[in-house]
């Protein structure tokens, strides 16, 4: 199974992983936000030319919703963050560890990204059922409080991917 | 152009379903907020200019004003139009997420949110009596409050991955930004699990 970039040809009509917002992403967004505004980049698991399995990412920033002088020890402005946006598994190929290895390629992104440009670590929205899948991964939840739709933003540290990386 | 938008705001507000500026949205959708936002503080500062001063006071009033309801507001002039009664405003109100979600991708956010300011400035422009205002305001408050859990759903909705969208600013409370900033210093030791994943090479 090869693991690359989208490329413009991609059957992208026939992927589905049980969560239409996620089909309609990859099949009407995912490649306009690569190939024309360049804005992010979707990797794919193909398997004898059909898309097993997709993330996409893009840079990012973690900055305070009040930018204020900072308090106590906090950092001013913006942290760069690698952002992990989508991710989707087809539904015939769920539960076979194509998930894990599609984050580890991002994770060694977030590093590369890390020693190249910046990168304090990768932020994930995970809904309540992935929650499970992200905590494999050493994900932090930082959501001071619960929200509403159960959605939680993770966080692991760049930091803590390399030193994972280097043992 | 304050007349035609306003005058339009002010029969949503009244009366038309969220439904209508719902298609309006969809109508406008290839303008871009900011675009949307530059048009909006262009017509409040020709405003300015013109009026007299006191009328500039309560322009600033009111996008202060404005800033400080910010949502509430918003979606009670979107869904829930202040002359129903409560019980038919909740009929209008979508009842799942995924229902919801298509109403408030962040264009249609932007455009209510034009919506509302220019109705606003545009009464108070106007009109210098602030009665109609306060009328309004009345209404709307009873409405606001029937809104109340659904704004909650409807804030969170459109900032997460409902959105086709992809945004790459992410905001944090100052408790969370200082939480990251804490694993930044400090990042925890990897589990044995991650070491594993990531030693093997599977990347």
């Amino acid at each position: 199974m090869e693991l690359r970039r989208l490329l413009p040809d991609d059957d992208r009509a026939s992927f589905t992983c049980g969560d239409a917002q996620l089909d309609d992403f990859l099949r009407a967004r995912a490649g306009q936000h690569q190939f024309k505004y360049r804005a992010s980049v979707t990797y794919v698991l193909v398997d004898d030319g059909a898309i097993a399995a997709f993330v996409t990412v893009l840079p990012g920033t973690v900055r305070r919703e009040d930018l204020g002088p900072s308090s106590g020890r906090l950092p001013p402005g913006t942290l760069p963050v690698l952002l992990l946006a989508r991710m989707g598994v087809s539904t015939a190929r769920q539960r076979t560890g194509l998930g894990e290895r599609l984050v580890v390629k991002v994770l060694g992104l977030a590093l590369d990204l890390a020693r190249d440009v910046g990168c304090v670590g990768v932020v994930v929205d995970a809904k309540a059922a992935a929650r499970g899948f992200n905590d494999r991964f050493d994900f932090l939840w930082i959501d001071h409080e619960p929200r509403s739709d159960g959605v939680a933003k993770g966080f692991l540290p760049t930091g803590t991917i390399a030193a994972a990386s280097t043992v | 152009m304050v007349r035609v938008v306003g005058a339009v705001s002010r029969a949503c507000a009244r009366g038309s379903p969220g439904a209508g500026l719902a298609r309006r949205a969809d109508r406008d959708r290839g303008l871009r907020p900011e675009g949307f936002s530059r048009v909006f503080e262009e017509l409040v500062r020709e405003e300015e200019a013109q009026a007299p001063i006191i009328r500039r006071l309560s322009l600033k009033l009111v996008e202060r004003a404005v800033d400080v309801l910010g949502e509430l507001f918003e979606a009670a002039a979107a869904f829930s139009p202040p002359s129903l009664p409560v019980d038919e405003i909740s009929q209008l109100l979508p009842a799942t997420d995924e229902a919801i979600a298509p109403l408030l991708d962040a264009p249609s956010v932007a455009i209510l949110r034009l919506e509302l300011c220019t109705f606003v400035a545009f009464d108070l422009v106007r009109d210098p009596s602030v009665e109609e205002l306060a009328t309004w305001a009345r209404l709307a408050r009873g409405a606001a409050q029937a809104a109340a859990p659904y704004v909650a759903r409807l804030a969170q909705v459109s900032r997460t991955g409902a959105s086709s969208d992809l945004s790459a600013d992410v905001v944090l409370t100052e408790q969370e930004f200082a939480r990251v900033a804490e694993l930044v210093e400090n990042p925890p030791v990897p589990s044995a699990r991650l070491r594993r994943m990531l030693g093997r090479g599977t990347a």
